[in-house]
């Protein structure tokens, strides 16, 4: 059975400019299915747009703030993916402070209202899967800074495949 | 496993407008001040579904569904989408539609 796993930033400051949230970078053995995202902030109850993405990227990556997946169930062992701050293979880190220079493909572009917050949730046949030693990584983007930036959290769940 | 978002992180002022639904909103908030929203344990569509992720069969079809949770505790009930209509909390079953009484669903 897939182990699933949760990167998770919480109550973070973003940088004024688009900004990862979350970033993911397969390793080389195993695949990654994504199977959750979503964002949310606390800072106040002002209504506002708010652009998001979940966007592949190549080399160069993002430079992120270490964070290692969290197993959701607490009897798998520890997943594959470490925490690393320059988004390379295998590693998963949150809050970028670059964004770096590797093209991205936007896969799920949308938009949400912050005061509800945005959860993605795909129907099973549309889950994203990052596959192992594709060279890529995923990543939850704000392509344009919020209004407000402090207080974000957000987070990516995700089932290792293989 | 409860996340920070999944329960109140101090007062709440703010009630969800109405027609608003979860996903894609991470939260729905009632009249009360309570959090709704998805949970982790999902319920599959299909039996190939249910296969693959070893999980309980009781969804929608064509969706997955996730336990459906008020303020972080599991109401017991199985939904792929919750929504705030008319100032009453609704989700969207297997069997159809079921509204929030206060104590229940039905």
């Amino acid at each position: 059975m897939a182990r699933e796993y949760i990167i998770p930033a919480a109550a973070v400051t973003l940088a004024n400019q688009a900004v990862s949230l979350i970033f993911v970078n397969p390793g080389t053995t195993l695949s990654l299915e994504i199977l959750r995202a979503y964002a949310s902030q606390a800072a106040n109850a002002t209504s506002a747009q708010q652009r998001v993405q979940l966007s592949t990227q190549v080399t160069a990556f993002p430079t992120v703030v270490s964070q290692a997946p969290v197993v959701l169930k607490q009897r798998d062992p520890v997943s594959a993916i470490t925490g690393g701050i320059a988004g390379a293979a295998g590693t998963s880190g949150i809050n970028a402070s670059a964004e770096g220079a590797g093209a991205k493909t936007v896969v799920i572009p949308d938009s949400f209202n912050v005061l509800n917050g945005w959860l993605w949730v795909p129907t099973p046949r549309e889950t994203l899967v990052m596959a192992a030693s594709a060279s890529a990584g995923l990543g939850l983007v704000f392509p344009a800074a919020p209004a407000t930036l402090t207080s974000w959290s957000a987070g990516l769940v995700f089932a290792e495949l293989g | 496993m409860t996340l920070p978002y999944m329960i109140l992180q101090g007062e709440q002022t703010y009630i969800t407008e109405e027609y608003v639904s979860s996903p894609p909103a991470l939260v729905i908030i009632d009249d009360y001040g309570a959090i709704w929203t998805l949970g982790l344990q999902m319920a599959a569509p299909t039996d190939a579904i249910k296969e693959r992720y070893q999980t309980r069969w009781d969804a929608p079809n064509g969706e997955f569904a996730f336990d459906v949770l008020r303020n972080g505790q599991p109401t017991g009930e199985y939904a792929s989408r919750i929504e705030r209509r008319k100032g009453k909390v609704r989700i969207f079953c297997r069997g159809g539609w079921k509204q929030w009484t206060g104590r229940s669903f039905v």
